[in-house]
């Protein structure tokens, strides 16, 4: 694209109209400060890229600026070569704003989308790429890296394409559109898929779908699903309709069976109701002629025992009486000889008693008492000798001559003893001793006993033993317990005695009882009573017995009479009963005999019953299943299991193709990202050499190294291998350096094909052998592309040199 | 005949895969006059479900009715299968039908003797769709009637080495159990291939196939059995065509301009017109021929009633030869496709190709 002119009206400071001619190669606009440089930039830029039908705010913002004091509207036409062919582009933006480009045949595009969209196919480079790379004014290096970082993102990446493209020589397959081509494909087939676990992506099956953004291999996977899950819905559906038909037709056949059965046995089980009322009748006839049999046996062998008992019975009362006459006899006679063996027993104790009381009137009477104070005497005498000689005392006596002493010695008297002189003689006593010689009496007595109070006291005890003795009138103490004990007993006898006849007796008197025996004449002769009490007790029986027999005989032929009436209508009826089971026998001959093996009516009719119960419950149980069979077909599933196993196993055979070419897919994208990073590494060296190449010519070699990051320079590689960031650089090398990279990256934008280059004042800031030898590069690049360069500085345009424009002094 | 099928896998040909059930069983009665057969056995399934739609089950009495020659006896099969007494099926049937057609709804023997027809007829109805156990046990139940009528087992079910019932589902049977049960002869229904294939003087039991094949499992054009019997009792069958549509599995194997000739002349008989084909091709064509192909086997769905075509397999002969000649070396297309070709994998190869390939045009 080479621009060729450039005619302006009412833009900017422009208020005439204004025409610029360039040529290819390298052209100058040199002007002092607003002599409209900037105008004429804008001008080719807001032709080219800036629809002329705007919204007044899109106006206000980008075009009101450009618009002449005193003018509503604003146009500029532009002239240019593409390919060798001539368009005419010209725009008013504004009041009647309108956009025309003719061109090369003479025809034109009127529409501002349209122009955009040819120009867009037409021109060498993008419009972003123009604005960004190709067109700049008045911006460095930092503003031109901003720039592009921020705000022409697609002109980078465009250059990466570019850059790849050199170096991978595409020959015409745009890596971008590949890489965009496979993920548009990996989108169309696995969105939504998730490779690892192989389904869908967060487990989302069937029962949860994805609803968005689904590729075609989960589309086909619900598919595939879809028909499984109908398909087992469908199984599921047709075994339960399976179970109810089967129960159906179960019960159809029991229901045939029974219903066959209630038919063919109704008659049979009507009659057999019949049969057993009159078995019943038949039975009842049966059991009455049997009674009525009976009572007709029974009724005169009742009447003659009845006259049988009735002779028997005075007879037995007779004997019942002179029994009764005999028991009150003997009874008597047992209460006479009860008196008179009492009186005996009586008189017996009596006559004892008497004489038990004769022998104690003559008896020696000493009492127990006395034997007791005998006792007690006679003890109190052997304590008394016991003290007195129960200590010893021992003397012995040496006759110095011949002696006789008298000896006293405890309680005995005294003894004389002779003595010879020398004689000893020892002598033993108690508790006192006394030795009497004359004119000596020599008592000993042991300790401190007052042997005379105890002799006195001796003494008396044994006078009052004594005296009692002799009161009593026995000789010793063994005589009075003696006699004592003999009236003692005779006094018991006499007690028992009365004790006996008093308990004989009684309230009465023995008197009494021997003048009652003797008012009783001779005893009787009689038979015993308990004989004559056994015989009466039988008659008692034999009369009671016969009492009521004859009682529950007469009782019997009461009943027959009032059941019957008389032995004649007993006989009457009985002939009649007769008849009567003869005539049911008759009547029972003809009902429909009971089955064979049916034991009775009875039997048979419960069992008729049982069959048409299960018959009813049977048919319930069809009409239950024949709704529920309803309501489940009502759920019937549109397409049958086999229906929907074939569509599944279509859905498998289509899942199984798209997963193929969907795992070829990822395949291609693994790869190509595998070969594109590998080259990515490597696609801006070519660039940074190109900068370096331009960077070294106009620094003349000063700064060879350019550090890269990612596809734009961030300053310079020192040669001590240090990094000297652009924001440390000065303005002059910072200018050179973003030169550098212009021309680069438009070299590699433009390529070959025709193009140009706008630059802003390049050698502003730059010393005079920079200015030369950036002047050179720009020449040497300009040889083959249209460069237009703006200046204020006319020696920098003179040593640029190309076509000179010179803009007049507004 | 399954008369109501839907099809649903086939949406474009539905219809008239429906209507031609119907046909067929007009051709099958009308074949029978033709042969002057005295009796037609439908031995389960006439109808596709247990509740077909009123519609068709009006039309298919209207033309088993219109056979004149003697009874048609109708077995209900496992997808009309007998659902419970008074069946809503076979009731309906029942009430639309002439004399001239038996339902064999009932496990006992049926005499044809009121149709002057020296046979006894021993059905064997399915009563559910799935079951394990198969419907011929009754006879076994039943003193057989020895005398000179042709006694005919007729019953549904899959057939031990003849039918795939892997989960013994369909009312499975076994040869030496039918033939144990002392019958003549035994027409068997439910699976869609004839059986025997071709009949032999001791063939006792016979599955006629479907008669109008309905899916690709069906190799065959339709088939019933003409069955004669004699005096003796010995049998002669006639296998029939009688189908209208069939299903083709097809390959074509594809590696040279030669054999893409022969694509292009395949199904341009006219029979082909009522197939439906499931074609997969398949081989490495080169460039000019690769694209003939695909043009060819994209035409050929106009020769057949339906086309399901998988050319997955068909691909481009991309070798390293013309990668090379059409792509720098060190480019990267070369070098995608190259890596692509070495690893043997055609789908990714052609793929990656395709795309390449359609980019370079832009």
């Amino acid at each position: 694209m080479i621009i060729k002119k450039l005619r302006v009206e009412h833009f900017g400071c422009f208020q005439t109209p204004f025409e610029v001619e360039f040529t290819k190669g390298l052209n100058i606009i040199l002007g002092p400060n607003e002599a409209g440089k900037s105008t004429l930039f804008n001008a080719i830029e807001k032709s080219l890229f800036t629809p002329a039908r705007l919204k007044p705010t899109e106006y206000r913002t980008i075009m009101k600026r450009w618009e002449p004091l005193g003018s509503d509207s604003l146009s500029a036409v532009i002239t240019f070569t593409i390919k060798g062919k001539k368009y005419e582009l010209s725009k008013r933006w504004g009041v009647s704003a309108q956009a025309v480009l003719r061109l090369s045949d003479g025809s034109t595009v009127s529409d501002d989308s349209a122009i955009s969209a040819m120009l867009s196919s037409i021109m060498p480079a993008k419009p972003g790429t123009f604005k960004s790379v190709l067109m700049t004014y008045q911006s460095g290096l930092l503003k031109t890296v901003d720039e592009l970082k921020k705000e022409h993102v697609e002109t980078l990446h465009t250059l990466g394409d570019i850059l790849r493209a050199a170096l991978l020589e595409t020959g015409g397959v745009s890596v971008e559109a590949f890489k965009a081509r496979i993920e548009e494909q990996y989108s169309r087939y696995l969105s939504r898929w998730d490779l690892r676990a192989n389904g869908p992506e967060k487990g989302r099956g069937i029962e949860n779908p994805w609803l968005k953004e689904v590729g075609e291999l989960l589309a086909v996977y619900y598919k595939k699903e879809g028909f499984r899950k109908k398909y087992e819905d469908a199984l599921r559906f047709e075994e339960r309709l399976d179970g109810i038909v089967r129960r159906l037709n179960e019960c159809s056949t029991e229901l045939a069976d029974l219903s066959g059965f209630v038919r063919r046995n109704e008659r049979t089980a009507k009659d057999a109701l019949e049969r057993r009322s009159f078995t019943a009748t038949l039975q009842a006839g049966r059991m009455k002629i049997e009674h009525m049999k009976k009572a007709n046996s029974e009724w005169p062998v009742i009447e003659e025992k009845i006259k049988q008992i009735e002779a028997r019975m005075p007879a037995i009362i007779e004997r019942h009486k002179e029994l009764t006459a005999e028991s009150e006899a003997a009874s008597s006679a047992r209460s006479e000889s009860v008196l008179r063996e009492k009186h005996q027993r009586a008189k017996g104790w009596n006559d004892r008693l008497t004489e038990a009381r004769n022998i104690l009137a003559g008896a020696k009477k000493i009492t127990a008492v006395d034997v007791d104070f005998l006792r007690k005497a006679e003890s109190a005498m052997e304590r008394l000798e016991t003290k007195l000689t129960s200590v010893g005392l021992n003397v012995r006596i040496k006759a110095v001559s011949d002696a006789r002493i008298e000896i006293r010695k405890d309680l005995e008297g005294p003894s004389a003893i002779e003595l010879k002189a020398g004689e000893t003689k020892d002598i033993t006593a108690g508790g006192f001793l006394s030795v009497l010689h004359p004119g000596i009496e020599i008592e000993t007595t042991a300790g401190k006993i007052d042997i005379k109070s105890v002799k006195a006291e001796h003494e008396r005890q044994r006078q009052v033993l004594s005296d009692t003795l002799l009161t009593l009138g026995v000789s010793s103490i063994d005589t009075a317990a003696t006699v004592s004990k003999e009236y003692e007993r005779l006094t018991r006898e006499a007690q028992t005695a009365r004790t006996l006849l008093d308990k004989e007796l009684g309230s009465e008197s023995f008197d009494a009882i021997e003048m009652s025996v003797a008012s009783l004449g001779e005893p009787k002769n009689l038979r015993p009573l308990e004989d004559i009490a056994v015989d009466l007790a039988n008659a008692v029986n034999e009369r009671r017995n016969l009492s009521a027999e004859i009682e529950a005989l007469k009782k019997r032929l009461s009943d027959l009479t009032s059941e019957f009436g008389s032995m004649d209508k007993l006989f009457t009826s009985l002939g009649a009963i007769f008849k009567e089971t003869a005539d049911v026998e008759g009547k029972i001959s003809v009902l429909t005999p009971l089955p064979e093996g049916v034991d009775s009516a009875e039997s048979f009719v419960e069992a008729f019953e049982a069959k048409r119960l299960e018959l009813a419950k049977m048919e319930r149980l069809m009409s239950d299943l024949r709704e529920e069979r309803a309501r489940v077909e009502g759920e019937s599933p549109e397409l049958t299991t086999e229906d929907l196993d074939s569509a599944r196993r279509e859905a498998e055979e289509e899942f199984d193709s798209i997963e193929r070419k969907a795992l070829a897919i990822m395949k291609i994208k693994t790869l190509s990202e595998r070969l594109l990073e590998n080259v990515d590494k490597n696609i801006y060296t070519e660039l940074q050499s190109e900068i370096e190449k331009h960077v070294s010519a106009i620094t003349g070699r000063r700064h060879e190294k350019v550090a890269m990051e990612g596809g734009m320079p961030k300053g310079f590689v020192l040669s001590d291998g240090r990094s000297l960031g652009y924001e440390s650089l000065s303005m002059g090398t910072a200018d050179a350096l973003s030169l550098a990279l212009r021309l680069a990256m438009a070299g590699y934008f433009l390529k070959e094909a025709d193009g140009f280059i706008m630059l802003d004042d390049p050698l502003v800031d730059m010393d005079p052998e920079r200015q030369k030898n950036a002047s050179e590069v720009i020449q040497a690049y300009a040889r083959n592309r249209q460069v237009v360069v703006f200046t204020c500085h006319p020696s920098h345009a003179t040593a640029l040199g190309g076509n000179l424009i010179n803009l007049p002094s507004v | 005949m399954h008369i109501g099928m839907q099809f649903a896998g086939f949406p474009e040909v539905r219809e008239r895969l429906r209507e031609a059930r119907f046909q067929c069983l007009e051709r099958l009665v009308k074949t029978a006059e033709e042969r002057q057969c005295n009796l037609i056995v439908i031995s389960g399934d006439l109808f596709h479900t247990a509740r077909p739609a009123k519609k068709d089950l009006v039309r298919a009495t209207g033309i088993l009715e219109q056979f004149r020659l003697g009874p048609v006896a109708v077995l209900p099969g496992n997808h009309d299968f007998l659902s419970g007494g008074d069946s809503d099926l076979w009731h309906d049937f029942q009430k639309t039908l002439l004399d001239n057609i038996i339902i064999l709804d009932r496990k006992a023997p049926f005499n044809l003797a009121r149709f002057n027809v020296g046979a006894v007829l021993y059905p064997c109805p399915c009563e559910s769709k799935h079951s394990a156990e198969n419907a011929v046990g009754w006879i076994r139940e039943i003193p057989l009637n020895e005398s000179d009528e042709i006694r005919i087992g007729i019953a549904h079910g899959s057939l031990e080495g003849v039918s795939p019932d892997f989960e013994m589902r369909y009312f499975p049977m076994t040869e030496a159990e039918l033939s144990g049960l002392g019958l003549d002869l035994w027409l068997l229904g439910h699976t869609h291939i004839r059986y025997p294939k071709t009949s032999g003087p001791s063939s006792r039991i016979f599955y006629p196939g479907t008669a109008e094949p309905d899916g690709f499992d069906c190799g065959h054009k339709g088939s019933a059995w003409i069955i004669e019997i004699d005096e003796e009792k010995k049998i002669k069958a006639e296998a029939i065509e009688t189908g209208k549509y069939f299903f083709v599995h097809d390959n074509a194997e594809l590696s040279s301009g030669a054999d893409v000739q022969r694509l292009a002349g395949r199904y341009k008989n006219e029979e082909f017109k009522n197939a439906l084909v499931k074609l997969k091709i398949t081989g490495r064509l080169p460039d000019e021929e690769f694209r003939k192909a695909i043009k060819i086997s994209a035409s050929l769905a106009e020769r057949l009633a339906h086309l399901i075509l998988d050319s997955e397999g068909l691909s481009e002969e991309i070798t390293i030869e013309k990668i090379n000649s059409e792509f720098a070396e060190g480019s990267f297309p070369h070098a995608l496709l190259n890596h692509l070709c070495e690893d043997g994998d055609s789908l990714a190869l052609q793929t990656a190709f395709e795309i390449v390939s359609e980019l370079r045009k832009k």
